[in-house]
């Protein structure tokens, strides 16, 4: 399981107590994060595309007066937003961390700019850990969903799309068991 | 041609208000000695390039340079 490279003693939440140290910090799975690169990728090529053909086969959509304006408009405006597009969506899943410490298990979820979720989760409330992983890439690419289980009222933890979930799984059961252990 | 100057200002506003947004995420939320820095870095060099791209349009539009 790859976690990123802990700092001993440091902060990793606004919540974080002075005894509680951080165990595991997992961003999504790098295929899920590159895709945004792919998808970026395919329309810069069809902006490409749409605007070399247009201007070589005088389809006459604009009048030829302004024609090769307007399609020079098109092939800068396109990537200049489609680049920051692409780069944003990279950036709110790259934002997206599950932190597990010897207390609780953070989930720290960017679903746009400016919209921004933070649960906590204590380990003496996990009743279960359930890993899914459907599909073909998520097999291929070692990548899925971790469902907490909590006790009680509180719902349910997801935490979407990070790789090796099995190992995260199996890093959660023991956070909690040392959990309980120590109590 | 009035026109172009305005629909021209209006993308580079929207550009910018999007690269503050970015700089805004990247400064405020990443994990330390994160490698955030570089690839925001790399984008803005890139959006920049992009950026004078529009801007040689707009001046080929407006001045027919």
């Amino acid at each position: 399981m790859r976690s990123l490279k802990l700092i001993r003693g440091h902060r990793y939440f606004e919540a974080q107590e002075r005894d509680e140290e951080a165990l595991l910090v997992v961003r999504m799975h790098w295929f899920i994060l590159i895709s945004p690169f792919f998808w970026g990728m395919l329309a810069t090529a069809a902006i490409c595309g749409f605007t070399y053909i247009a201007l070589h086969n005088d389809t006459k959509i604009f009048d030829p007066a302004y024609a090769e304006l307007i399609y020079r408009a098109i092939f800068s405006l396109g990537l200049l937003f489609g680049s920051l597009v692409t780069f944003g969506i990279w950036l709110t899943r790259y934002l997206n961390l599950m932190i597990l410490t010897n207390q609780h298990i953070v989930d720290v979820t960017q679903t746009a700019y400016f919209s921004r979720k933070i649960s906590t989760l204590a380990l003496d409330s996990i009743e279960d850990v359930a890993v899914e992983k459907k599909g073909f890439l998520p097999n291929v690419f070692d990548y899925g969903n971790l469902n907490i289980q909590t006790a009680g009222e509180l719902p349910n933890f997801n935490i979407d799309r990070i790789g090796d979930p099995e190992g995260v799984q199996k890093a959660i059961m023991e956070a909690k068991e040392k959990f309980a252990d120590h109590r | 041609m009035q026109i172009i100057f305005y629909v021209f200002l209006g993308f580079v506003a929207i550009w910018f208000l999007g690269v503050f947004a970015t700089v805004y995420h990247v400064f405020s939320f990443r994990l330390p000695k994160d490698k955030t820095g570089i690839y925001l870095g790399i984008y803005l060099v890139f959006s920049t390039f992009l950026l004078f791209s529009l801007i040689n349009w707009f001046l080929s539009a407006y001045f027919g340079a």
